[in-house]
């Protein structure tokens, strides 16, 4: 009985809801609401939109001076390091091994780097 | 969880004003069906209801597939859904006001399909007060409330009206269902 009850009233929901999606006309009242939803889905949309572009927001790039002992190097003492840091620590991998087609500030940065 | 940005757009382009003042007309419409005069759901239900279908499904919480449906159409059946839920749930955590404590105040089973037997007739006696001497209305009625005939082809059967008779009489009764009382009483 009780689910008989239940179907019951969903039936009559669902004619009540029908007749006011195909025949009802908005009112004051629901005027007032959609103006609500609408300030509340902007609010919404905006609050996922900035952690959009939190999430890929471009990767922060930092702007540091050299250490001064580094820039003072000429580019042979530059490499000279690295060989001895690369005999130091033999784990030690390079995207340009050979340090050829590098350019002399890039070894001073590899240095900051490797010694970070 | 969150919804992507491309349904999100779709989102936005489609929750129009017109469709959202027709949620907001749907969801009390639906209410008022339940809502009897003991207020087991209520027409700020329908606000809430409204709100948490469009938040779950900018959020994602709520799941929408644009390619399948139009929003109009998820967002009416996900309100459709809440309201009968929370029509149910309420049901079940009636409870007894004078109870002293929590288990006390649990309203056994039989009392809540009592309840609900009374919410029916409340609804029924609230239509029946409108329909007046509309014989064709009271036949329709009749025929969902003693026969539980609830479809159309079941309808048409157990009351021998014809198919315009019927028609007309369906939306007289559906119009009728938009004027049920809503917060006319509090709850004891």
């Amino acid at each position: 009985m009780t689910e008989d009850n239940w179907d019951l009233l969903d039936a009559l929901a669902d004619a009540a809801a029908r007749y006011e999606a195909e025949e009802g006309e908005p009112t004051r009242d629901s005027r007032a609401a959609a103006l609500r939803y609408r300030a509340f889905i902007d609010d919404r949309l905006a609050t996922l939109g900035r952690a959009d572009l939190e999430a890929h927001a471009p990767a922060r790039v930092t702007h540091r001076s050299i250490r001064p002992d580094l820039l003072a190097m000429t580019r042979d003492k530059l490499v000279a390091y690295i060989r001895r840091l690369q005999d130091q620590q033999p784990g030690l991998g390079f995207a340009h091994r050979s340090l050829v087609d590098v350019s002399d500030d890039d070894l001073r940065t590899m240095i900051e780097d490797i010694e970070s | 969880m969150t919804s992507e940005p491309t349904l999100r757009a779709r989102f936005d382009a489609e929750a129009t004003p017109a469709l959202l003042d027709k949620l907001q007309r749907v969801a009390r419409a639906r209410v008022r069906v339940y809502a009897g005069r003991t207020h087991h759901v209520g027409e700020s239900d329908a606000d809430d209801i409204v709100m948490s279908c469009l938040a779950d499904t900018m959020d994602g919480a709520l799941h929408w597939d644009p390619a399948k449906k139009a929003l109009e159409s998820h967002l009416l059946d996900a309100i459709r859904f809440r309201v009968r839920d929370l029509a149910r749930k309420r049901l079940r955590e009636l409870r007894q006001v004078d109870a002293r404590d929590e288990e006390a105040a649990a309203v056994p089973a039989d009392d809540r399909a009592r309840e609900l037997g009374r919410l029916v007739t409340e609804v029924v006696v609230s239509l029946e007060e409108r329909i007046g001497d509309d014989r064709d209305v009271a036949l329709l009625l009749d025929a969902m409330v003693r026969h539980r005939a609830l479809e159309r082809a079941e309808i048409l059967k157990e009351t021998r009206m014809s198919k315009a008779a019927y028609r007309n009489a369906r939306r007289r009764l559906d119009r009728m269902l938009l004027q049920l009382p809503v917060d006319l009483r509090r709850a004891p």
